[in-house]
């Protein structure tokens, strides 16, 4: 190991270099790490064409590390290279007391830092329901499915209540990796297709796309690090289960041995093809709100059906709606018995799979994995993203 | 942990789920089972061969592929895998098959020893002992050595190696292709292979550099000894999940078809895998039932010079142990393999790498990768985008640039065509 006096920045070969960039392991001082981190994601907009001049943008706003720094650098880049969008921060509060005080303090503390105007859009605004409600409805159990189900769409309905033109996440690309090698270990061709799209929902819904899709998780750390950018550490929202559990570690271990694994994957994701003869899950929309599903009914309007008819199961588990009646009965069947199989235990672990997802938006989960659940479920306690990150020589 | 290999995949054997002492065949329901296939089932003895048999004749069957009376080239390592490639061959072909396989195998063995510093003493004990297996067989038997993969892919037959035990081989196939043979002062293919593995620096590298090599050489003396076009390998569908997710990691998502399909048609020489469909577990409880010995030609010994784990063998610990906690893993991911195909992009792209052999394109952007470095050779190397992935992150650590060109252009004469 040279000693720290010795080692330039490879970049600008001037300043000393004060960190070991994570994506290449390539020396840089600050402001050069700043540069090619910034222009990265310009280059991933731009190549991608994911806006238009005169776009109205909201960026899913969390208050959470991957959230904040999007909205850093989305205003940035759109003064820096004049995008002319029009951006504004857009927030889900579920209506539980309590839990969303502390991370929309702290995306108001980003409206008020960035000068991004911000809205917040409410569950009953959107369902008739806070979450609260819910829970009370239907006790502890299950709630994170609605939790899940509700936060996705909720975005959606969000940003077109407000007139938004696209949808930005904080997806970065460790996530993205991540649900590579997930689809790939539960078998889920039609998810494995699409999940490493930028762009989602082109069709009807609102497009939504990753401007991260290829920022590595312990670099936006850094940078909310070094910008000093004020965010919060938010809960985690989903118990991770033992796959998906498998899954990280395994990434963090490729990782390890060679760190563009986590493009390599998703390279890997882009360039897969599914066979025509194959049948993927035809696209829809819900017949009753307009959002896209591939039943009949969305899966929120399957769970709302639930909640106002007083079953709250309904919905839960398997994908289903297109037939309340004979889901009602499969439910029925399927409480007698025990989880205990291995099929039902996979579906238990889809549902949790889609959840995760959904709280990707949020920026829970990959944050410092919080203790609990909104709805009080306790969750695993892993290490704090800082972990493994060599800030400095 | 060891390094892995293709053969080494393979050692890391899972054992078969607990049979329950008392449990009766599921299939014929009268006798006592045996074993468990289809990871819960239950057989006795002969219902488990007639399930295993009748496997390996349908994803034969389904591909028509091999002609009636063709001459096949088996690679057989010695390894489990491959011996029971080799057993089930024999069988099907023996006068008491129910329907004999129409097929005249000729069999390979490549001694790897140099790649992995083996001491000649083992490199010929290993090569008497598997020399050994394919005498019983009654089948022509021949071996090579990697290195051949620089001069010519040359082949001796086993019947010199049961002799001499593999010193003073003379070549008799070998007339010496003009084109290959060595010209004085030129480096032996020996230096050549160890200079080039020195040169790489991660196991991932050496690893993946291996299986390219390995290949090249089965195709080359495949076309050029035996003017046959198909070769069958005894990947069988625990090593195939592992490279499948191995290759994602790679970023050779592509080519998975290719890299775990029946028919890896990428050059003009067909590799196929009639095993495909039998996890680990099921060819342990083959070589069991028949009371086959393999020959353990590489495990717990990892490529010289490695350090620390590589993509393969990290891949290879987590399929084994996701495995033994959810039964379906391997199963799982294996099916994903037989749902992709290859992109448009890369069945008309008209190039291919000169390593690995498999089809490329050139469509990324360079900027949004700018871990990228692309210089020199590595220019030349699966491209499948500018993006550094395959080959070409193999060959980023080679210093020995010239070596790498070497082998490049000597075979850019064989198979490189797609
Ligand atoms: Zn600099
Ligand atoms: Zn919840
Ligand atoms: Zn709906
Ligand atoms: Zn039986
Ligand atoms: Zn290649």
């Amino acid at each position: 190991m040279a000693s720290a006096k010795g080692i330039f920045c490879e970049s600008c070969k001037e300043k000393r270099a004060s960190i070991k960039r994570p994506k290449t392991g390539q020396p840089l001082c600050q402001e050069c790490f700043f540069a090619v981190f910034e222009e990265e994601v310009h280059q991933t907009i731009t190549q991608n064409g994911l806006f238009n001049k005169g776009e109205r943008v909201a960026i899913a706003a969390s208050g959470g590390k991957d959230s904040t720094v999007l909205a850093y650098i989305m205003k940035l880049l759109n003064e820096r290279h004049h995008y002319g969008l029009d951006l504004f921060l857009l927030s889900v509060d579920e209506g539980i007391t309590g839990y969303r005080d502390d991370s929309l303090e702290s995306v108001r503390r980003n409206r008020d830092q960035m000068g991004i105007p911000l809205q917040i859009v409410s569950y009953s605004q959107l369902y008739g329901w806070t979450m609260d409600a819910i829970v009370r409805q239907i006790g502890m159990k299950n709630n994170c499915t609605f939790c899940g189900v509700f936060r996705r769409q909720a975005l959606d309905r969000g940003a077109l209540l407000l007139k938004a033109d696209k949808i930005v996440t904080g997806h970065n690309a460790d996530d993205i990796a991540e649900t590579v090698l997930m689809n790939v270990l539960r078998g889920d061709i039609a998810r494995l297709q699409r999940c490493t799209h930028i762009i989602t929902g082109s069709d009807g819904a609102i497009p939504r796309s990753k401007p991260f899709k290829y920022s590595y998780e312990k670099e936006i750390v850094m940078y909310a690090y070094f910008k000093k950018l004020d965010y919060f550490s938010t809960e985690c929202v989903y118990s991770p289960n033992a796959y998906r559990g498998h899954a990280r570690t395994y990434l963090k271990d490729l990782e390890a041995i060679r760190p563009s694994t986590i493009i390599d994957i998703i390279y890997s994701g882009d360039s897969l093809s599914v066979k025509a003869e194959i049948k993927l899950p035809v696209q829809g929309t819900c017949s009753r709100c307009g959002y896209i599903s591939s039943q009949e009914l969305c899966k929120a309007c399957v769970l709302l059906e639930g909640l106002n008819r007083g079953l709250p199961r309904l919905g839960i588990g398997k994908a289903n709606g297109s037939n309340l009646k004979e889901h009602i009965k499969k439910l029925q069947l399927k409480e007698e018995r025990e989880r205990e199989s291995l099929r039902g235990e996979k579906e238990g672990e889809l549902e949790e799979e889609r959840v995760k997802e959904d709280q990707l938006v949020y920026g829970g989960c990959k944050e410092e994995r919080g203790l609990k659940c909104s709805c009080g479920h306790k969750t695993d306690t892993l290490s704090l993203q800082t972990e493994n990150i060599s800030l400095e020589f | 942990m060891c390094s892995v290999n293709e053969d080494e995949v393979q050692e890391v054997i899972s054992s078969p789920p607990p049979l329950n002492l008392d449990q009766v065949c599921m299939k014929c329901n009268s006798e006592k089972a045996v074993t468990i296939a289809r990871t819960k089932d239950p057989f006795c003895r002969a219902c488990f061969d007639q399930y295993f048999t009748h496997r390996f004749r349908s994803t034969f069957g389904k591909s028509r592929l091999i002609r009636q009376g063709e001459e096949v080239l088996l690679a057989f390592s010695g390894g489990q895998s491959s011996r029971v490639l080799l057993h089930l061959v024999q069988e099907g072909l023996s006068e008491h098959a129910v329907k004999r396989l129409r097929f005249t195998p000729i069999i390979i063995y490549i001694d790897e020893g140099v790649v992995y510093g083996y001491a000649s003493e083992r490199q010929k004990s290993l090569l008497k002992e598997v020399s050994g297996i394919i005498a019983q067989t009654q089948f022509p038997g021949y071996f090579t050595k990697l290195e051949e993969v620089f001069t010519g892919a040359r082949v001796w037959p086993i019947s010199d190696a049961v002799l001499s035990a593999g010193s003073e081989q003379r070549s008799k196939l070998a007339a010496p292709d003009p084109t290959s043979s060595i010209s004085q002062g030129e480096m032996p293919g020996e230096v050549k292979l160890k200079q080039l593995f020195d040169s790489l620096k991660s196991s991932t590298a050496k690893e993946d550099m291996l299986q390219s090599l390995r290949r090249q050489l089965l195709v080359d003396i495949a076309a050029k000894y035996f003017n046959t076009g198909k070769i069958l390998v005894g990947d069988n569908a625990t090593r195939l999940s592992v490279r499948l997710l191995g290759n994602i990691a790679q970023g050779r998502g592509g080519t998975i078809p290719l890299d775990t399909g029946f028919c890896d048609n990428r050059s003009d020489v067909m590799v196929l895998r009639p095993l495909r469909e039998f996890p680990d577990s099921e060819i342990a409880s083959y070589l069991t039932l028949h009371q086959l010995q393999s020959v353990d030609a590489s495990s717990d010994h990892s490529l010289p010079g490695s350090s620390g784990h590589s993509i393969e063998g990290l891949t290879a610990s987590f399929v084994h142990s996701l495995q033994s906690n959810f039964s379906s893993t391997v199963s799982t991911i294996f099916r994903t393999s037989d749902k992709l195909q290859l992109s448009e992009d890369l069945v008309h792209s008209g190039q291919c790498c000169p390593l690995c052999q498999a089809p490329c394109e050139e469509s990324f952007n360079e900027e949004v990768f700018s871990h990228v470095s692309t210089s020199g050779n590595n220019k030349l190397l699966c491209y499948v985008s500018s993006h550094s992935i395959g080959c070409r992150l193999t060959a980023r650590g080679t210093v020995h640039e010239n070596i790498l060109e070497l082998l490049l252009k000597d075979d850019s004469g064989g198979s490189n065509e797609l």
